[in-house]
């Protein structure tokens, strides 16, 4: 399995691809959304962990450039936030992120159980 | 901190610790110039990977004192605050307790209580 990470916080780069690798997933990390849209078409992942709050262009118009996007549009997504209000979540699944989760409370095998549900 | 996210505490700390440099230096050059836009951006940057940081290990009086920090920072990018000295006083005052409970997860693997010290200044600014 290849997991695309667009993550711009060193530490949760680290924390994840560690995390990921422990399972033997191949995993490669983006550090912003422009990165992050080129790395999908090389990289051709099973499924992109996408972060919100990021530098230059935020993690809701990396969603919707992913899903206009041809060759993307079907690798399903992830959307990894501490923005926890409705309507933030409402917004990644109507822009047709899979699905959301908190960053808050790390929760491995929430994650791991996601991962496995998304990335068939 | 959870038994499993042990192996992570060294990382996390050199994280949090740049953090809390690069905002301890951005608020000095925003002291000079309120308005100065890129520094305002660093230190809403670093404020909130602190509180992610934070969050996600389960430190929770950090992770809010740090989201107190995050919240100035981004009304006053966004235009909606103008930051005064008392207000960067608030700040870095609020980062001296986080740099304490920092430490205290160095040594023990568990935030320091900084609750009573911080409420009063969340009380004034979030709520």
């Amino acid at each position: 399995m290849r997991i695309l990470i667009i993550e711009d916080d060193k530490f949760f780069q680290k924390f994840y691809t560690s995390k990921l690798k422990e399972e033997g997933i191949e995993v490669e990390v983006a550090k912003d959304g422009e990165e992050g849209i080129i790395k999908a078409k090389t990289f051709r992942p099973n499924l992109i962990i996408l972060d919100i709050i990021m530098p230059k262009i935020d993690g809701f118009i990396v969603l919707q450039a992913l899903k206009a996007d041809g060759e993307l549009k079907n690798i399903p997504i992830l959307v990894f936030s501490t923005l926890s209000q409705k309507q933030d979540i409402e917004k990644a699944k109507d822009l047709g992120a899979a699905d959301f989760v908190n960053k808050s409370f790390f929760d491995y095998d929430k994650l791991k159980s996601k991962i496995k549900a998304l990335a068939r | 901190m959870n038994q499993n996210l042990t192996k992570y505490k060294n990382l996390f700390l050199k994280s949090a610790n740049t953090c809390i440099e690069e905002l301890q230096n951005a608020s000095k050059k925003i002291k000079s110039d309120p308005k100065e836009s890129q520094q305002l951006e660093i230190a809403y940057r670093n404020a909130h990977s602190l509180k992610s940081e934070c969050l996600t290990l389960g430190f929770l009086q950090t992770a809010t004192s740090a989201k107190l920090i995050e919240y100035l920072f981004e009304k006053a990018m966004e235009k909606k605050i103008n930051l005064n000295s008392l207000m960067i006083h608030d700040i870095e005052k609020t980062l001296e307790y986080i740099k304490k409970s920092i430490k205290n997860i160095d040594q023990y693997n568990k935030e320091q209580d900084i609750e009573k010290a911080t409420s009063h200044l969340l009380k004034k600014y979030l709520e």
